[in-house]
């Protein structure tokens, strides 16, 4: 699956969270806690809806994902 | 009408959905995670949760968060629509979250909770080449190890802050499954430094984790520091809905007792609200049993007094509003740290430093009002019914 | 040593007369049993706003606001004094009218305010749904973080806190919950909706309201948005009412309200009511629909039979003064109100006359009707 975050593109496993594809980036600043949904340290926008949690979120073919 | 709602798809709340439908009941699974399994069960897509459905006629609604409660109503939301949904007998099996307890450093990118290594692991985290520090307390650091050793990563050590003759003795009264689950674990991290007595003291690296400052002075260089301390039960709902009958709490939310517990306690609540009084009260002594468990659990892993001399003043205790250490360390309770500070105001409502703020300065949660989570104004603006 | 004021209630009013009291020279007590700002004060919206109910109520809450805004500057970061002013919006052309003649009312008592048309409203606002009529600009008004401000307030009065419920306010003493007694030169009850029981024949009575806050978002709103209609809500019927109040934080929050309901004493958030409310809200601003809210809460407002507060001397007594049911303007007005008992107590000149808040005046009021 090919996904963009922060306007670059990047390969991501399947049934991968859009949190964990951005961790595995290295991504400046991005500092999830806790993985289940609880802490909102996660959010990011995700094909320009803001505030969506990141870990709770499986990502798609072809998603935008801006971490700040 | 017996319509009966479930909250919470890990092992408590499925068998529970499982058990009551099994006994005629219409049953409908609300979770807020995309696949049903909970935390155990997260990843491969839902796989194992979905085995303990089959066969079964429940309703399964995945990404569904309930953010509000209000007679026999429940108020979900998912991506893009709310719903509000009637329950004449209610499960809660809102599970647990990570204990997270701050010390310089631990705001840092790849910093973040031994469960949450564990959860970012299984939803496609990549952790091959990676060196790791597993830190905090609780059985769960072992199998948080393994499984990031399995996935090529490198464990640079583990941090057990019970002393070992706690642990050991705990061990000692653990049933022959979990002690071969024990072997097998210790098994698969051979020639891993196990330091029991020891915490993470400090994480270090400027833009993110570069090494961790031990509580014996060791400084270890690591990418990530998976520093969890237990668990919490997740009790918002539950505070909501108190005083309201016909309301069932099962699972990690009454207590942290891992799987068996759950399930047990997920099956008597199933048996029960299907009417089944007769099975239900046959799971009462393995409950007892479990529940003696927790209780052991607790006393065995509860976090030392030490842990609350780590954060500096600059030391950010509530994330999502930014209030450090400093600011909150004179003040006489949590709502006036709340209205004065922000303390616990955010989105995450003072999930994470709720416990934080318990264990540092014994303050104790007030008031649980909705939306028990963020929600979107339309949600509260009444959605439709189902 | 005896303080020489001992005041009761630690909310925003209770520390205005602290810091107005201390200025003049007196030592001061507060007693306080819960958190300071944790009752009206930290529940309601921080508003510091100019309003026109009548000639006492815009005397009282202009020299109010004009004292915040004088004091603006000085204000530490975390009171968050934030000049936005406010937006009266005209849902119409009737509305439109009635901005007119605000507009003209302001002007002949010398305050300057702005009429928007459609198109103007809409470039201040673009969130603000089409086919509004306009709206009044108020530049004067601003917002606070309340809780800070009282925090502030009392700590620059430097008055020592007494943590004890107060249980009866006699002529120059204040019993106390632990059988404790303190006594003061005067006494000043400024506990808000609690005030009727330690001073007999004042009427206050709570006026329950709902809030809403979402998450941090930046821009989504400039000013203070108030529909006109509010005057309707606020004043119009003694039934259950909503009204649109939008306030924008400085921390990028908006603060949604308002409800408005009498006799209901549970402190519960109600469904019903949230939902009523923002259903109004929603209506002036459609994209309020899809934003994050992360809290919602109640609070009482101290509510007088005319919608005045007190300010004065309590009926009857030589040493005991009421600084009470400021009801949703008790931030706005705390400053004047602190000003007014100051100069009651330690003489001077008063900022405004004190006439139409004498908390003796309920005889006179009930003979009007």
């Amino acid at each position: 699956m090919r996904i963009r975050i922060d306007g670059r593109e990047f390969e991501a496993p399947e049934q991968c969270s859009v949190a964990a594809a951005i961790l595995n980036t290295g991504a400046a600043g991005f500092a999830p806690l806790c993985g289940m949904g609880i802490c909102m340290q996660c959010r990011a926008t995700v094909d320009g809806a803001p505030l969506m949690q990141a870990c709770q979120l499986p990502c798609r073919e072809g998603m935008t994902v801006e971490t700040r | 009408m017996n319509r009966v709602v479930v909250i919470g798809a890990g092992p408590a709340g499925l068998i529970a959905a499982a058990c009551a439908a099994q006994g005629g009941r219409q049953v409908t699974l609300v979770d807020d995670n995309p696949e049903p399994g909970g935390q155990l069960w997260r990843g491969g897509g839902g796989g194992v949760a979905r085995q303990k459905l089959e066969g079964v006629n429940v309703a399964l609604l995945n990404g569904a968060r309930v953010v509000a409660a209000h007679g026999n109503t429940l108020t979900v939301e998912t991506r893009d629509r709310a719903i509000a949904l009637h329950w004449d007998q209610l499960i809660v099996a809102a599970g647990a979250r990570e204990r997270f307890l701050p010390f310089p450093g631990w705001t840092l990118p790849g910093a973040m909770g031994a469960g949450a290594m564990q959860a970012f692991i299984k939803s496609g985290l990549d952790v091959r080449g990676k060196r790791i520090v597993v830190a905090g307390t609780g059985p769960i650091l072992l199998a948080v190890a393994a499984l990031a050793k399995d996935k090529g990563a490198e464990i640079a050590a583990i941090c057990e802050q019970a002393p070992a003759w706690r642990v050991r003795r705990f061990a000692f009264h653990l049933s022959m499954a979990k002690i071969l689950e024990a072997i097998h674990l210790k098994r698969k991290l051979r020639g891993v430094p196990l330091y029991y007595g020891t915490w993470v003291r400090e994480a270090e690296g400027g833009e993110r984790v570069r090494r961790v400052i031990l509580s014996d002075g060791r400084a270890i260089d690591c990418d990530y520091a998976a520093c969890g301390y237990g668990l919490v039960p997740n009790t918002e709902l539950l505070r909501l809905l108190e005083g309201r009958e016909n309301v069932h709490a099962v699972g990690e939310c009454t207590g942290i007792g891992g799987y068996l517990k759950s399930a047990v306690e997920g099956a008597a609540a199933g048996y029960r609200v299907a009417g089944d009084d007769s099975q239900a009260n046959k799971l009462r002594p393995v409950i007892e049993q479990a529940r003696k468990f927790a209780v052991r659990l607790e006393r065995t892993f509860a976090p030392r007094a030490e842990l609350r001399s780590l954060p500096r003043d600059e030391t950010v205790v509530c994330r999502c509003e930014g209030v450090a250490f400093g600011a909150l360390r004179d003040l006489p309770n949590w709502r006036y740290a709340k209205l004065h500070t922000r303390c616990g105001m955010g989105p995450c409502q003072g999930r994470v430093c709720g416990p934080a703020v318990e264990f540092l300065f014994g303050w104790k949660p007030d008031s649980t009002r909705p939306p028990v989570l963020p929600a979107r104004v339309d949600t509260l603006m009444g959605g439709s019914d189902a | 040593m005896n303080p020489d004021v001992a005041i009761v209630g630690g909310g925003i009013v209770g520390a205005a007369c602290a810091d107005a009291c201390a200025a003049a020279g007196l030592c001061v007590v507060v007693v306080e049993h819960g958190v300071e700002g944790g009752g009206a004060t930290g529940a309601g919206m921080g508003h510091l706003t100019v309003m026109d109910d009548s000639e006492a109520q815009f005397a009282l809450t202009r020299c109010s606001v004009d004292l915040w805004n004088r004091l603006g500057p000085e204000l530490p970061a975390n009171v968050e004094y934030t000049p936005c002013g406010t937006l009266w919006v005209a849902a119409d052309e009737e509305e439109m009218g009635w901005v007119r003649r605000k507009h003209a009312w302001h002007a002949d008592r010398g305050l300057r305010t702005e009429i928007l048309d459609a198109a103007a409203l809409t470039e201040a606002e673009p969130n603000l749904r089409r086919g509004l009529a306009g709206a009044l600009r108020v530049p004067c008004d601003s917002v606070i973080y309340q809780p800070a401000a009282t925090r502030f307030l009392l700590d620059r009065s430097r008055a020592g806190i007494v943590r004890v419920r107060a249980t009866a306010i006699g002529e120059g003493s204040v019993r106390l919950a632990d059988g404790g007694q303190l006594s003061a030169g005067a006494v000043v009850n400024a506990a808000g909706v609690d005030a009727p029981r330690l001073t007999p024949g004042i009427e206050i009575e709570p006026r329950k309201g709902h809030l809403l806050i979402t998450d941090r978002l930046r821009g989504f709103a400039r000013h203070q948005l108030v529909e006109l209609g509010y005057l309707k809500s606020a004043h119009g019927s003694r039934g259950d009412s909503v009204a649109f109040n939008l306030q924008p934080r400085a921390t990028g929050q908006l603060l949604i309200g308002s409800s408005r309901q009498m006799g209901a004493t549970g402190p519960e958030v109600e469904p019903r009511m949230l939902s009523w409310m923002l259903r109004r809200a929603v209506e002036f601003m459609p994209a309020l629909r899809s934003l994050p809210a992360i809290r919602a809460w109640t609070g009482f407002r101290p509510c007088t039979p005319d919608n005045l507060p007190y300010i004065g001397l309590a009926p009857g007594a030589r040493s005991i003064y009421v600084a009470a049911g400021h009801e949703g303007l008790g931030i706005a007005t705390s400053l004047a109100t602190g000003l007014l008992i100051a100069a009651a107590i330690a003489g001077g000149p008063t900022p405004v006359p004190p006439a139409p808040y004498d908390p003796a005046r309920k005889a006179a009021h009930a003979h009007s009707h």
